[in-house]
């Protein structure tokens, strides 16, 4: 039960902030520098997309230098 | 997982929720190698052109010409390479959550380590560079 609230408790803000951003900002910011788009994403993305790209390298041999 | 990200970070729903407008739709995932049959003879060609030092592979996950030019043959087998490598990074960019070119320089990461010495490369931002 507190379980739950506290979740709510979280999300709610959470969802209004989101809401609230969204009625600012109607134009989605581009990332204009082509450099560290990589480098800009969180940790715990980059560990998940460098498994990816792993796998993906060695399931096309044709593609990627093994 | 999602959850668990909720609790610890009470505005990561409103990133989230900001996150579903972009125009990044969760492709379904399919386990067969973009690679088609005549890939083999693409990857020949391109490895014979990165031992001349006329192709080399560039900080964005992509091979690019390193005199600017080559001839037909090469610029073909560079082109289908790429374009069978965007389609790699698509996917692997929609099972990450992030834009493929995020995808194309994570592998361009790995790509480097795989190079041989004497070949070239091209970190972003940067100039070709003999291995």
């Amino acid at each position: 039960m507190t379980n739950q609230l506290w979740r709510w408790s979280c999300v709610l803000p959470g969802f209004i902030v989101g809401a609230a951003l969204a009625g600012c900002t109607p134009t989605v910011r581009v990332e204009v520098a082509p450099i560290n788009i990589y480098a800009k994403l969180d940790a715990d993305v980059r560990v998940r997309l460098d498994r990816e790209v792993q796998s993906a390298i060695q399931q096309n041999p044709d593609l990627f230098p093994q | 997982m999602l959850s668990k990200v909720i609790r610890r970070r009470p505005l990561a729903l409103g990133a989230a929720v900001l996150l579903t407008m972009l125009p990044n739709p969760f492709a379904p995932t399919i386990g067969i190698p973009y690679a088609l049959a005549d890939a083999a003879s693409a990857k020949a060609i391109v490895d014979a052109a990165k031992a001349q030092g006329v192709v080399g592979e560039q900080g964005d996950g992509f091979l690019g010409l390193v005199t600017g030019s080559a001839d037909s043959a090469v610029s073909a087998a560079v082109a289908e390479i790429n374009s069978g490598r965007a389609a790699v990074y698509k996917d692997a960019a929609a099972r990450s959550g992030v834009t493929p070119a995020a995808a194309g320089e994570a592998a361009a990461k790995q790509i480097f380590q795989r190079i041989a010495s004497g070949q070239y490369y091209k970190p972003m931002g940067g100039a070709w560079t003999r291995k």
